[in-house]
């Protein structure tokens, strides 16, 4: 007993989560809800690298959209044109993605100092209209179809053959796991923490003898790629791809998902992703009104709940911990000054 | 307290420093040089251009004209991280803390010059990474411990007493290892008691073979620790020596001792 202690419940734990996800789609009949899971899993890899600039590194972009645009592009028109596989196109929207972010970052950061949530806005208005009116190679408003899924999957216990949307569910949860994994070791490193410096103070961080803007870029440029990652997965998951997937309401999104779940955690991107998707799915035949709520909830947030969800959890169980710790001095029933101990940053 | 190693080697050298703010010029063509080993002080009336000076020679803002050598070293025209990577670390007037961080995490960015921020080791875990990040939160127990705050190591920074918190960035710039330590006003706003203790945190970190350039206005600090003194008013510097002749001084008298603010 002692032996499996050592070995860690928290790893026991882990691997019972992720076959249990694994059995989600045994579970499940409905197409439609298979393919929200998907969507979500999509949202989350989104969430995931938006938050490592947003959350971790105090920066904000509205143009991720576009890097989301760029991998299912790519995806796209180099699996249609040159009949490339996912497996290959994946890596390339990865480079491609990585590239670009660098370059926006660079000059988003550097070149108009302050202005980096305009600089993100105009590049992703401006990828937004390439797709749309480059049609030759996009498609123009149509956009690109026929996008094939990934080649046949053989594990000799069962086969993924991607014909149907739980056939995608174990590759997508695959590709989540990976980005947590390298999201948690980012952030335990020297790079994640000089990171978080910058998001807390640059002017000490700097001091201290962290190169801020050499940080802030590779982080941009880290990011963006994992919005290129989603990107290619989602074009050989719905495969379609056309330009009113990645306008601003797509950055709008992601950030919104990112302020909801709580900056600076994973399990509140994951949470803040679920939220939203099934939210957006739920509000589809008013697509308006689903933009002015997320503007709303953005508000909201940043007003009362810098850290969303998350930043509520832990305020509350600090609390309940703190009750518990007063009764045990008290003996009797303790009350703590809400107010006092605020739910925000300062 | 004069057993200590007093050297001729400027370590930090300032020739014709001069900033302007529009038409207040905050520091005006001013030179001075500290040497190795020393504690030097900075005393001045209230907007006599001290905190300006910190900020030009840590690379904060850049001077109108003038030089800033660290050693032999021109470190004018570097950013502020590059000065640090040649040691020279430093607190702030009103106190920098991360707002979201423990004492440990605080302290542990200021190892960023040792652990770096390589990324594909980070991702590998290498064992050079795995060795690196050990002795990284060494050095944090180490000098948490040194400066008192290893009790208070899972606390939050920010919510800790005020002496307290000018105790974790003293800590979190000791962890860049430094040679030339800048202090600006860290006794400020301190009571008696917290005064004497960081007084004596700064002995020993003097003794530890780091020179101190520090920013007061308490004259029994300045006069206890001191070796060296340079007065300046008006961006200029108005004279330098010794404890005893500084006190002595009649224009330190007149323009200084005058209007002298004492923290409490
Ligand atoms: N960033 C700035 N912009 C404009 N003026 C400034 C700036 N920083 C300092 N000054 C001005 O420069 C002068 C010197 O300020 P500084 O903060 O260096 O003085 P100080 O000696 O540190 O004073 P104190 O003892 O109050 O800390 C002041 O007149 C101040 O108003
Ligand atoms: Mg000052």
């Amino acid at each position: 007993m002692e032996h499996i202690r050592k070995l860690g419940y928290r790893r026991l734990g882990l691997l019972i989560g992720v076959l249990a996800l694994l059995m989600i789609p045994l579970g499940i009949t409905n197409p439609y809800f298979m393919y929200v899971i998907n969507l979500i899993l999509i949202y989350i890899l989104l969430v995931l690298g938006l938050d490592l600039l947003v959350g971790y590194t105090g920066q904000v972009s509205i143009g991720h959209g576009a890097f989301f645009g760029i991998g299912a592009y790519i995806a796209a028109i180099f699996s249609t044109k040159l009949g490339l596989s996912f497996w290959l196109t994946l890596p390339i929207a990865i480079l491609a993605t990585a590239i670009i972010g660098f370059i926006i970052g660079f000059i988003g950061l550097k070149l108009i100092e302050e202005y980096l949530v305009m600089a993100t806005l105009a590049f992703g208005t401006i990828i937004w209209l390439v797709f749309l009116n480059w049609t030759d190679v996009t498609g123009g408003p149509m956009g690109i179809a026929l996008i094939p899924p990934p080649p046949e999957m053989n594990f000799g216990l069962f086969t993924l053959s991607f014909t149907q949307y739980a056939d995608y569910y174990p590759l997508l949860l695959f590709f989540v796991i990976v980005a947590i994994i390298i999201t948690k070791l980012l952030i335990n490193s020297g790079f994640g923490r000089s990171c978080t410096a910058i998001r807390d103070d640059e002017l000490a961080a700097q001091s201290m003898g962290i190169p801020v803007f050499r940080t802030k870029v590779i982080m941009f440029t880290i990011s963006a790629s994992y919005c290129g990652a989603a990107g290619t997965l989602y074009a050989h998951f719905i495969h379609v791809v056309s330009p009113e997937t990645f306008n601003f309401t797509m950055s709008v999104t992601i950030l919104t998902m990112v302020m909801i779940g709580g900056q600076g955690s994973i399990i509140g991107a994951v949470l803040g992703a679920s939220l939203l998707t099934i939210f957006s799915e739920a509000l589809r035949a008013a697509p308006e009104l689903r933009m002015l709520i997320y503007g709303l909830l953005i508000v909201i947030m940043m007003m009362f709940f810098p850290r969303g969800i998350m930043g509520i959890i832990s305020f509350y169980r600090k609390l309940i911990e703190k009750r518990a710790l007063l009764k045990k001095l008290k003996g009797g029933k303790a009350t703590v000054d809400v107010k006092k101990e605020g739910l925000g940053y300062e | 307290m004069n057993k200590k190693n007093l050297t001729d080697t400027a370590i930090l050298t300032v020739a014709g420093l001069s900033k302007s703010f529009g038409g207040v010029k905050a520091v005006n063509d001013l030179s001075f040089s500290v040497k190795k080993n020393h504690i030097h002080a900075i005393i001045g009336p209230n907007g006599a251009g001290k905190s300006t000076l910190f900020n030009l020679i840590t690379g904060i803002i850049p001077p109108d004209e003038g030089e800033v050598r660290f050693f032999t070293t021109d470190i004018t025209s570097l950013r502020s991280d590059q000065i640090a990577k040649h040691g020279v670390s430093r607190t702030f007037q009103n106190i920098r803390l991360f707002p979201d961080m423990t004492v440990f995490e605080t302290v542990l960015i200021g190892t960023y010059l040792l652990t770096g921020a390589k990324l594909a080791p980070a991702l590998l875990r290498t064992k050079a990474f795995r060795e690196n990040e050990r002795v990284a939160k060494q050095r944090v127990e180490e000098i948490l411990k040194f400066v008192g705050l290893w009790d208070v190591r899972d606390e939050y920074a920010a919510q800790l007493s005020y002496g307290n918190q000018r105790r974790v960035e003293i800590a979190r710039a000791l962890a860049t290892q430094p040679q030339l330590l800048l202090l600006d006003e860290p006794t400020a706003g301190m009571n008696p008691k917290e005064t004497k203790e960081l007084m004596d945190l700064f002995t020993a970190v003097n003794n530890e073979g780091i020179t101190i350039l520090i920013i007061a206005h308490d004259m029994n600090l300045v006069n206890t620790l001191s070796d060296h003194i340079t007065v300046i008013n008006f961006g200029e510097k108005l004279v330098e020596g010794t404890a005893d002749v500084i006190q002595k001084h009649p224009a330190v008298i007149e323009a200084y001792m005058g209007k002298v603010k004492v923290d409490a």
